[in-house]
């Protein structure tokens, strides 16, 4: 498992840079605007690429049926994605709140539930996208992958046309303070279902 | 005898290609060299050995063990080199060394280093920017740098300059210098497995069509060159293959069972393949 992390992270080292500017723009943005949300939201995006961007560089090199001959199980190779995958989570949540706790004004209520939620959401999606991209690959996964992403988007989208009203602040906010609990079964759920479609992949 | 390799009435079924009953058994300290054409079923029965894909019949047991239940006590001692390296591009051998020494217990990182240095593979290149050549080279160096007692490798040598196949051979021999270890080797440049193997293994259309020493397909097969008048009062049952010129007839038989004056060369092993291919393909025309 630790060798599979480290291979990911070695072989993700050149984007870096791409990485590092992304964090310091979005937080420029975030100390002008005294604001963090966009900030957190979009370090949530991508610490959610760094692991689909580790599946494709490994689809393209077919480096699974290779790892799968050395002495690591199929198992592992999944769960070590979604280790990945939280790892980047957790640094994108503690640098979210970093940013909020120095520069004291961004210390809101507001702000702070953006940081969970953007957390949460982070995990729902990963969840919502590793079984697909476990089953089809990255490449063909792709198209899939932006519908599971959009259709939620769209429906609510959709539903506030219709006129269907949003949820008053005090449901949100109980939503939220909930919304890492979800995430964590929905997270466990997933797991269990790219276990199950890995098992039984042929290469 | 004890076998590093045994496969048993294998089967696997695709829509357009069936495995069928494949069965192979290579003994310990040995080297198998599994020859046929590119499609053949080569690079699926290496797949099916290994549990990337799943068989639908038949056992398949390395070193001993079965290959689905107790494939994790031996992946330590299975070193594997697949047709086109699988390493991701943008790391460098210095860097394998460090996640392999994470991956196997039994990493050796002193014999890596001098095999990458015996191939001259230099530690901080990318992986992107090496040749077909090189990137089977690290594959080998990283198959030998752990405990291997059976080296599996579909088509390692292939399109690689023959200098460099000549040192991989090399590498080869030295490795069953020990007895305990055995090689399985796919390819279809048969003059590589000429050199080396053992056994000879030959799939054709996903059939084993022989599998035996080298030593006795040498020994037994033979190119008879005739006339077609000749030919006629050959007995049917030692011809193996036939081909037709301008000259007459040359035909692969089964060499001792042949009475009468007749000029016989010897068969190499490819000459062995292409006459039993032709010949199939032959029998499949009158069909």
């Amino acid at each position: 498992m630790a060798g599979l992390i480290l291979k990911d992270i070695l072989n993700l080292k050149k984007q870096a840079k791409v990485y590092l500017i992304l964090v310091i723009f979005y937080f420029a943005i975030g100390v002008v605007n005294e604001n963090s949300s966009m900030f957190s939201s979009m370090m949530t995006m991508v610490a959610v690429m760094i692991p689909i961007t580790a599946m494709s560089y490994d689809e393209r090199s077919k480096w699974d049926r290779y790892a799968l001959t050395m002495p690591i199980s199929r198992a592992s190779i999944v769960v070590s994605r979604y280790l990945l995958g939280v790892i980047f989570l957790i640094i994108a949540y503690v640098l979210s709140i970093l940013v909020n706790m120095v520069f004291s004004r961004l210390y809101t209520t507001e702000n702070i539930l953006i940081n969970i939620a953007s957390l949460s959401a982070g995990i729902t999606i990963m969840s919502a996208i590793f079984p697909i991209l476990f089953k089809f690959g990255v490449e063909k996964g792709r198209i899939l992958m932006m519908l599971v992403l959009f259709v939620p988007i769209a429906f609510v989208a959709i539903a506030s046309k219709l006129g269907i009203s949003m949820p008053d602040e005090e449901t949100i906010k109980s939503f939220i303070y909930l919304s890492p609990i979800i995430a964590a079964v929905i997270f466990l759920v997933s797991i269990y279902i790219s276990l199950s479609i890995y098992k039984k992949k042929e290469f | 005898m004890e076998y590093a390799l045994k496969l048993e009435n294998v089967t696997k079924e695709y829509k357009d290609f069936k495995l069928e009953n494949i069965n192979i058994a290579l003994p310990k300290g040995c080297i198998m060299g599994f020859i046929g054409e590119n499609g053949a079923g080569k690079t699926t029965a290496i797949k099916l050995i290994l549990d990337l894909i799943n068989r639908d019949d038949g056992t398949i047991t390395i070193l001993g063990k079965d290959n689905k239940t107790e494939m994790n006590s031996i992946k330590e001692n299975i070193g594997v080199v697949l047709d086109e390296s699988s390493f991701p591009e943008n790391l460098n051998a210095a860097e394998i060394n460090n996640i392999l020494k994470k991956i196997y217990k039994t990493w050796d990182e002193n014999k890596f280093f001098n095999l990458l240095d015996k191939f001259s593979i230099l530690l901080d290149k990318s992986i992107k920017d090496y040749s077909r050549g090189m990137k089977m080279k690290l594959s080998i160096a990283v198959s030998l740098s752990h405990n291997s007692k059976i080296l599996i490798m579909d088509e390692a040598t292939s399109g690689l300059d023959p200098i460099i196949r000549e040192e991989i051979l090399d590498t080869f021999l030295e490795f069953i210098q020990d007895e305990s270890n055995s090689i399985f080797i796919s390819s279809h440049i048969i003059s590589d497995l000429e050199k080396i193997c053992d056994y000879i293994t030959f799939i054709h259309n996903g059939k084993i069509i022989l599998s035996e020493t080298k030593d006795d397909l040498l020994d037994n097969y033979g190119i008879l060159k005739c006339s077609a008048e000749e030919f006629k009062n050959i007995d049917k049952s030692i011809i193996k293959g036939i081909r037709r010129n301008k000259f007459g007839i040359e035909a692969l038989i089964l060499k001792n069972k042949i009475s009468g004056n007749y000029v016989i060369d010897k068969a190499s092993i490819e000459d062995i393949m292409i006459f039993i291919i032709k010949e199939q393909a032959l029998w499949l025309d009158l069909y």
